[in-house]
């Protein structure tokens, strides 16, 4: 077992003693594959929370008629929170939202001036979860509210909304056919890349068969070697890919960075990549030779 | 130990090896000869399990090319030693390195190999080479280096494909005699060649091949230079 061990990091030292000499071209490649990949991860994180600050923009207000009760708003009260869809429930007294409106005039505040009476009705604002912010949904929401005793009308912005809706399937689509290409292109210049190195190490595998190491012994150490290349790849272009974020930054505020469960899939992404495209490129080599 | 049962092998309409049969015994040594293209390599891939037969049975040891599984062919290899015309060595590692990857594929523990690689690089005359990357070596010393591989773990059988092809006659001889000594200390050996000096030095039972079929007659030397008449069969 200890010399079996030994077998493999042994192969794999060996590999990536060649591999930083004559193969530093791979890790570049991958890199500039792995960079890319990582601008779009970033992209990407940035459009979820453009998408996020979307919705937290849509919500319901249910407008109370002037003649409704007391029993009518405690019933609504109490019904709203345990409504489907529905996060939280504001109650909004006419005088609060007079208050308010004043606030937003700000110093056109005198526009109200000979207004002696509050023309504003009291209302509910209703906070929705993010998966409920759907045209679909929010008009059958409003619709089950526009039904209850002492509803005067029900107003979330139904265009807006079908609007944000058709944006983010554009957009999340968008997102999945590149993040599809992305991947799929940045493993095939793995997988080559792999390929060359492989070419370097020839010799090695076509020993190994040739004494009788078995699948498992001729592929895991390629495989590790890939993994490691992946890795190397994936901290270089890390490096650049956090510089540019740095530049963009400056100039423009609010740009996220990957946050951390996206580093972590980053970092994973490269290694696994690495040693996929390091399997297939010796599967590849190997199929036309049984053992 | 070995058969070849009515194995036939093609590469599409091209017949490599035609309903050959023949046995190999325990400890015998084997000259395979034949003209170019007659199917020498083919027998000795077919041995090792790089190639399988389109009909027929191979069979070494305990293993039958018509029941083994994939996962056994490494096993099966690991009980054979091939020597290539071209060395097939790792030009960049030592000599030990390259002897002592056959052992460590088997899981044979470090003591093991540390004493066991000294003691075939010894048995080929380069042990005070074992240090040394293969590329600084010569050909001849190469071919020692492959040989040591092919027997550090005590093989069944060695099989040589052209061993001396690359190698002039005095380094050939050398080679031959270290086949020699290795069936001497009990290997079988198979060896591909048409190094006519060789074929007639050697004392060892002669199998032709031609068109991937056997000759039938006897062509050891003793029997070419006529003093025993061509003898039919084995
Ligand atoms: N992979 C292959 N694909 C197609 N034909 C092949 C293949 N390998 C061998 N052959 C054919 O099989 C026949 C026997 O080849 P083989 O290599 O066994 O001959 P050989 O006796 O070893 O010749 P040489 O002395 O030149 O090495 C030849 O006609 C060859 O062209
Ligand atoms: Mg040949």
């Amino acid at each position: 077992m200890i010399s079996r061990l030994e077998h493999f990091l042994r192969e794999i030292a060996c590999g990536l003693r060649r591999s930083m000499g004559s193969h530093l071209a791979p890790v570049v490649l991958i890199a500039v594959a792995l960079f890319i990949m990582g601008l779009f991860f970033a992209a990407t994180r940035n459009m979820k929370e453009l998408i996020h600050l979307a919705h937290g923009k849509v919500g319901i207000t249910v407008y109370l008629s002037d003649g409704a009760t007391e029993e009518e708003k405690k019933a609504l009260s109490e019904m709203l929170p345990r409504l489907g869809g529905v996060r939280k429930a504001a109650y909004l007294s006419e005088d609060e939202a007079l208050r308010r409106f004043e606030e937003e005039l700000g110093t056109r505040s005198y526009l109200l001036e000979g207004v002696d009476e509050n023309p504003l009705p009291a209302s509910f604002e209703v906070d929705v979860y993010d998966d409920w912010k759907t045209a679909d949904r929010m008009a059958e929401l409003a619709d089950k509210l526009r039904a209850v005793p002492g509803v005067e009308s029900v107003v979330y912005g139904e265009s807006w909304v079908g609007r944000l809706e058709r944006w983010i399937y554009f957009v999340v689509a968008l997102d999945l056919f590149l993040g599809i290409v992305l991947g799929l292109s940045t493993l095939l210049v793995v997988g080559n890349t792999m390929k060359l190195a492989l070419e370097g190490r020839k010799d090695t595998v076509e020993v190994l068969r040739l004494v009788g190491g078995s699948r498992f012994q001729i592929r895991l150490p390629f495989v590790v070697e890939g993994a490691i290349i992946g890795l190397l790849s994936s901290t270089l272009a890390f490096a650049i890919l956090y510089r540019t974020w740095r530049f963009a930054a400056a100039r423009l505020s609010g740009v996220l960075f990957l946050d951390l469960p996206g580093t972590v899939l980053f970092f994973a992404l490269g290694a696994s990549l690495g040693g996929c495209g390091a399997l297939l490129s010796i599967n590849r080599y190997l199929r036309v030779k049984r053992g | 130990m070995i058969s070849f049962r009515n194995v036939s092998k093609s590469y599409g309409q091209n017949v490599a090896v035609r309903d050959l049969s023949f046995h190999i015994e325990r400890g015998e040594f084997i000259v395979l000869i034949g003209a170019s293209g007659a199917g020498k390599t083919t027998v000795l891939q077919l041995l090792h399990h790089e190639i399988f037969p389109t009909s027929g049975v191979v069979t070494v040891g305990e293993y039958s090319s018509d029941t083994i599984r994939t996962s056994a062919i490494a096993r099966l290899r690991r009980k054979l030693g091939f020597v290539h015309q071209d060395f097939r060595l790792i030009r960049d590692r030592s000599v030990f390195e390259n002897v002592a990857i056959a052992m460590r594929v088997v899981g044979t523990p470090r003591r093991v190999i540390g004493k066991r690689v000294k003691e075939v690089l010894a048995e080929v005359g380069l042990l005070r080479r074992a240090r040394d990357r293969v590329a600084e070596l010569s050909g001849g010393e190469q071919q020692r280096v492959a040989i040591a591989r092919a027997l550090v773990n005590r093989p069944y059988i060695l099989l040589a494909d052209e061993p001396t092809g690359n190698l002039d006659p005095d380094t050939a001889a050398e080679i031959y005699a270290l086949l020699d000594r290795a069936n001497l200390g009990g290997t079988a050996v198979l060896l591909a060649t048409h190094d006519r000096e060789l074929i007639r030095r050697s004392k060892h039972r002669v199998l032709k091949l031609a068109e991937g079929m056997l000759v039938p007659g006897d062509f050891s030397a003793g029997a070419i230079r006529g003093d025993e008449g061509v003898r039919t069969g084995f």
